[in-house]
């Protein structure tokens, strides 16, 4: 496990060297990258201008579901950059390398790349979160005995939404051209940032909690933020999390089994 | 003549060769649409008017702002024409006997042809599935004057593109531009949500930009919150701009060039 975390730490600072290296051009991607998260807030502060809740959930709790996206996000990008390393090494069949190594060759190509701009995506983030507590005047009590349980629940989503990102990438194996399933999975992920609530069709609701466990990526840890422990959702997240994990091992195994490789 | 149109129908078939792909960008789409038409649904649940919109302008707006968006798409020319120049693959341009920005212009043509038929056909299901609450507002001339806008907001949006391209000149990399544009774009188009619903002086700034073209304006026209003569005045607007960033990638090309090493050769 260290040895792995090792590997990691040299991962996230060769990733911090190489964008150094174009200092205007990290500095303009960190910028735009803390106004879009900015920009769905400012969406929010609008729409909240004209009514008092959206599906139930008012602002204030809205912008715990947009925090808890944005910190999902962030870490996802800021370890993994979202796995782009999983098409890029079978594009050019770099992904050779990789396999001879005596490590789990999905931990070397999860951790190929990691964005540090998205740290400013994990600082708005954070900000929200504390602005929307304020806000909604949990004392300092309230804030830390919820605080363990927001934390098992954020961990869970960032695993689910690693699965997930897992999953799409993956169909690199069969397709050299694998940007669309990509796009299907940017645009599940992007929408976990609204409140689930909104899908009113319960075949949707149903398609969202357990199929693609949308609800899980953020309404449930904002869910569990405003009304602290909550023992099946709690389970729920856990187990979700524990079966798309071995399910997206599973299958990045399987995808493994049909790797030719490009240049070799 | 006929070499650049044979660039565009080699663009058109080699995008076709990845079908699977093309779906996969169907099902995306179509899932983006969807949130968004769920999320104003929700929001319209409970008022009728939101910042001037009744919920079937806004579904019109995100539904017809969607397609025009996409039609009007380039899809990261940026990308290509920093290939180009940083692996000196713009050398074997300068070369032949081809315009390197007519090349690159009729390669836009033939993905642009491929995504036409695409979202066309995905823009058909949308239309037949909203047909209750879409509005069709637009009369003959507002047709023909709703498609000029379009040519002239994806000649804005390739312009965009091209500049952004043409940086990779100077810089080494021009993602962070290209992103943070992309973003700014977004925003000050309309993409996210009108422009009307921001303060009174972020929306006027907007108008010193070339993104408003591209997406809110054109979208108002078609909501007829805009006359025919002022969807003139948009397309005025619109060759205005076109013109400018014209001359500007002209300009830059030159000095480009003076700066082009031909790496890769």
């Amino acid at each position: 496990m260290l040895r792995y975390l090792k590997i990691w730490k040299i991962h996230v600072r060769a990733a911090f060297m190489q964008r150094m290296a174009y200092r205007l051009n990290f500095f303009m991607i960190a910028v735009a990258v803390i106004i879009h998260a900015s920009i769905t807030v400012i969406f929010f502060k609008v729409l909240f201008g004209y009514v008092n809740n959206i599906a139930g959930w008012n602002f204030n709790e809205s912008m715990l579901i947009v925090g808890s996206f944005l910190l999902v996000d962030g870490l996802i990008w800021t370890t993994c950059a979202q796995l782009t390393g999983i098409p890029k090494h079978i594009k050019l069949g770099t992904l050779d390398g990789l396999i001879v190594k005596p490590i789990s060759t999905q931990f070397l190509v999860s951790v190929f790349r990691a964005d540090p701009e998205d740290w400013g995506r994990v600082a708005t983030a954070l900000f929200l979160l504390t602005s929307s507590a304020i806000a909604l005047n949990y004392s300092l009590a309230d804030i830390f005995s919820r605080l363990p349980y927001y934390i098992i629940a954020i961990a869970c989503a960032c695993v689910i939404t690693y699965s997930v990102v897992a999953f799409a990438r993956c169909l690199s194996f069969w397709f050299t051209e694998a940007g669309g399933t990509w796009y299907i999975c940017e645009n599940i992920i992007r929408s976990a940032g609204y409140p689930t609530d909104i899908y009113s069709h319960v075949l949707v609701r149903l398609l969202f909690s357990t199929v693609i466990p949308l609800a899980f990526m953020a309404t449930v840890p904002a869910k569990i933020f405003i009304h602290g422990f909550d023992f099946w959702l709690i389970l729920s997240s856990i187990a979700l999390a524990v079966i798309f994990f071995f399910a997206s091992r599973k299958f990045w195994k399987f995808a493994l089994k049909h790797y030719s490789s490009a240049s070799s | 003549m006929k070499k650049y149109l044979t660039i565009a129908k080699n663009k058109t078939q080699a995008e076709f060769s990845h079908r699977a792909n093309v779906f996969a960008y169907i099902g995306g789409n179509m899932l983006d649409l969807f949130v968004q038409v769920v999320i104003w649904t929700a929001i319209f649940s409970s008022v009728d008017i939101v910042g001037g919109y009744s919920k079937p302008e806004m579904i019109t707006y995100v539904v017809v702002g969607w397609i025009f968006m996409y039609l009007s798409t380039n899809y990261g020319y940026e990308e290509y024409i920093k290939k180009d120049i940083h692996e000196g693959k713009l050398s074997n341009y300068l070369i032949k006997p081809v315009n390197y920005l007519s090349y690159i212009s009729f390669h836009s043509i033939g993905r642009l042809l491929f995504a036409f038929s695409i979202i066309l056909l995905q823009a058909l299901f949308f239309i037949l599935f909203f047909r209750g609450t879409l509005i069709f507002s637009l009369n003959p001339a507002g047709v023909l004057i709703f498609i000029l806008m379009f040519i002239f907001s994806y000649a804005i949006k390739f312009s965009i593109s091209v500049i952004i391209g043409f940086m990779s000149f100077w810089a080494s990399d021009v993602s962070g531009l290209y992103f943070a544009l992309n973003i700014l774009n977004r925003f000050l188009s309309g993409a996210f949500f009108p422009i009307a619903f921001l303060p009174a002086t972020v929306a006027k700034l907007s108008y010193f930009f070339p993104f408003i073209y591209t997406y809110f304006l054109p979208i108002q026209f078609y909501l007829g919150k805009i006359s025919l003569s002022g969807g003139i005045l948009i397309l005025a607007g619109q060759a205005l701009w076109i013109a400018v960033l014209y001359l500007v990638i002209k300009f830059i090309w030159k000095r480009g060039l003076l700066k082009f090493e031909g790496t890769g050769i």
